[in-house]
């Protein structure tokens, strides 16, 4: 049995962070979808980077709403996919590379900067029960991840034990060539068919030239389109039949909508292309208002495409592997009541029949002029640095604005507004409700006062940053 | 006892199609319609791919008339993974596989259970009972699953009873409720939205992810819907 510790305590969750992992597979033909990451490619780098295999539990990060993880203990992580401005304890956190977290810390994310969707890897794994050979969260059937659903503010996230040295770990970064530029925009490759005969040849032609873009009701479940619209030539449903990951059905309204992760197992619309393999990562990373296009390709081409995508992860693989193998090696002088010493200090690489030392067990070849010391480092669980003496800090209040402006904290639909211009209200009322990928969410006022503006009406659209309404 | 027996003694299978559907699936549809020989074939080949363990092939799913083969082409070529599926498919008339099963589906239908059936009733110029008697006096065949998890797609219905959808979907519908919509039946495995008439409800757990398969029964297997009591159905539903 593989012991696991707590990691994290969620302090707030965002709108839809989940334990995700590769998919389940062989239940599609009792209907379970197959879930997994959406985006796999940034999915497996964050596991490669903490030295995981490509496949272990991470979390999927939703550019939607504030996330804050309270550090429990020591661990080495990655965080890849979307920038959400990253933050631990206020400070901006490299991605794409392993990074050490200290207990206490908070580490945070919020506003999408580039791409929609984060990946959050932990040393050793994370430890959910396995459903049906996977620990994937599909939450529409209340199976995997945590009890079934997106996480909450207060569930505590354990993770296994890595087997790794963490002095090993923590050199590993993704050399910058292979990190994905994302850009909001991608030109998607796919294959015709299967049923592209249910489309007149003006149809496709325009399903091949036009941008369309990302509406909000996208979710894990499918990505939902507007633009051009695609004619059928006669009849607009199919006798049901399975639904590959990627596939793009075009209902009787013409809009595409291109069948992600948690897509049902099967549908009944004409499946006019299927998106290649080696693209579906970039389309996950699509937020709403986002374009894409697509771009016709034949089947031995994607299959080109997806041998290049597993040989471009071995080679990341071989290059953070290699960066692993490369010991911490370092001479000191050390000076003591006068006395100066010679010191070299040398990790020591795991040893095959060693290999098993707990987390956080360092051993080292320490010299101290010329006589070499084995010496072995190993966590006790007390954090002293903390300092408990200091008086409790005061946080220093921002002085009082007038008014303060509320801002859309991502793209979003305004659903409904609870108040009217006038209004007197309190600290922490709701003000407005937004809806975006299907999720509703609540803005509620950040102190007592008088609403002053409100700049939208509801059912408008409105963009991340977008002005509110003013309360002072 | 599995009583093992043949099928499609002398099938031609000139209608079979093979659909690219992306680069990790292909369809072997069988023809373009709903009936029961046709979804048979589907199953037939189905176990006959599972059973022969072919590397590279990930997962098969059946559906109503054609069979989804997910595979991966950095295992498998596309052209030796059609070449092994239409050798399976050459010799699916020396198949055996077991007969269908006959599943029992225990169900309350109407009042808290079926708000529906009053309706379906009154839209049909029938009394509850008559509904009632209709839906649970025939077999019908497990097609496939979808729309959710161990969700069973039925064929069979008698039109007597064929009721539209409810124009505004119920936000959740219980899991086990039995519903009509159209001319088809089926029965909500988890709890869901939902727009089809509700006419009851079972206790039989239909998707149950601790087990393996997480379903009571397979595609190919009929059902019998069998009137139940509420105090019965409270029995059952706690064993």
């Amino acid at each position: 049995m593989r012991k696991s510790i707590p990691v994290f305590e969620v302090l707030e969750a965002g709108l839809l962070t989940t334990v995700q992992d590769l998919g389940r597979f062989g239940y599609q033909k009792y209907g379970v979808p197959v879930s997994g990451a959406m985006d796999l490619f940034s999915f497996k780098v964050a596991n490669l980077l903490v030295g995981n295999t490509e496949g272990e539990a991470a979390l999927e990060i939703t550019g939607l709403g504030s996330v804050k993880l309270k550090v429990l203990t020591a661990a080495a992580v990655a965080l890849t996919g979307a920038d959400l401005t990253a933050m631990i304890d206020g400070s901006p956190v490299a991605m794409w590379r392993a990074i050490k977290v200290e207990k206490g810390e908070i580490l945070s994310l919020g506003r999408p900067r580039k791409g929609f969707r984060a990946y959050l890897s932990v040393a050793g794994g994370i430890d959910v029960p396995v459903v049906l050979g996977s620990r994937s969260t599909y939450f529409r059937a209340k199976i995997g991840g945590v009890e079934g659903r997106p996480l909450k503010k207060g569930d505590i996230i354990s993770s296994f034990l890595p087997e790794k040295l963490p002095g090993a770990i923590l050199r590993r970064y993704l050399p910058p060539d292979f990190i994905p530029d994302l850009t909001g925009q991608v030109e998607a490759r796919v294959i015709m068919g299967p049923q592209d005969d249910y489309f007149t040849e003006e149809g496709i032609r325009i399903f091949l030239n036009s941008w369309y873009e990302i509406l909000p009701e996208s979710d894990r479940t499918g990505y939902r389109l507007t633009g051009p619209r695609i004619a059928h030539k006669d009849k607009q449903d199919i006798i049901t039949d399975a639904i590959p990951l990627g596939a793009i059905q075009v209902p009787g309204d013409g809009l595409p909508i291109i069948l992600m992760a948690d897509r049902g197992v099967t549908g009944g619309y004409p499946k006019i292309a299927c998106v290649a393999g080696v693209d579906i990562s970039k389309i996950a990373q699509l937020k709403p208002k986002d374009k894409i296009k697509f771009k016709k390709i034949d089947v031995r081409e994607a299959h080109r495409l997806l041998k290049a995508e597993s040989e471009k992860l071995s080679r990341i693989a071989e290059i953070l592997d290699g960066q692993s193998r490369k010991p911490f090696k370092k001479r000191y002088k050390v000076s003591m009541e006068g006395e100066t010493y010679e010191v070299t200090v040398e990790e020591l690489p795991e040893q095959k029949e060693r290999d098993k030392i707990p987390w956080m067990k360092r051993r080292f070849a320490v010299g101290v002029n010329n006589v070499s010391y084995e010496v072995v480092v190993e966590e006790a669980g007390e954090d002293l640095s903390e300092d408990k003496t200091s008086l409790p800090v005061l946080e220093a209040a921002p002085p009082a604005a007038e008014e303060e402006v509320i801002f859309a904290p991502f793209p979003a639909k305004v659903l409904s507004i609870k108040v009217k211009r006038g209004d007197m209200v309190k600290k922490g009322q709701i003000l407005l409700t937004l809806e975006a990928m299907k999720m509703e969410t609540e803005i509620s006022a950040p102190r007592d006062g008088k609403v002053r503006e409100i700049f939208v009406k509801e059912g408008e659209m409105v963009d991340t940053d977008s002005r509110l309404l003013t309360v002072g | 006892m599995i009583i093992f027996f043949t099928i499609f003694k002398k099938m031609p299978e000139k209608e079979i199609k093979n659909l690219i559907a992306g680069d990790r699936a292909v369809f072997i549809e069988f023809a373009n319609k709903i009936s029961p020989e046709v979804n048979r074939k589907v199953h037939v080949m189905a176990s006959a791919i599972e059973r022969r363990k072919i590397e590279g092939i990930i997962e098969v799913v059946p559906t109503y008339r054609s069979l989804c083969i997910y595979y991966d082409p950095l295992i498998i070529g596309l052209e030796e993974l059609l070449e092994k599926v239409d050798k399976i498919g050459n010799t699916l008339g020396e198949i055996k596989v077991p007969s269908p099963k006959v599943f029992e589906i225990p169900v309350v239908y109407g009042g808290e259970y079926g708000p529906d059936l009053d309706f379906v009733a009154k839209h049909n110029n029938l009394s509850p009972q008559e509904v009632i008697k209709i839906h649970s006096g025939k077999n019908y065949l497990v097609y496939m699953f979808g729309f959710s998890p161990g969700f069973p797609y039925l064929g069979g219905m008698d039109e007597r009873i064929a009721t539209p959808r409810l124009k505004t979907p119920r936000v959740k519908v219980p899991a086990g409720s039995v519903a009509v919509a159209g001319g088809q039946t089926g029965i909500y495995s988890v709890e869901t939205s939902g727009g089809w008439r509700i006419i009851g409800r079972t206790p039989v757990k239909l998707f149950n992810p601790d087990k393996d398969p997480p379903v009571p029964f397979l595609p190919g297997d009929y059902l019998k819907f069998v009137p139940i009591s509420e105090e019965e159905y409270l029995r059952l539903k706690d064993k």
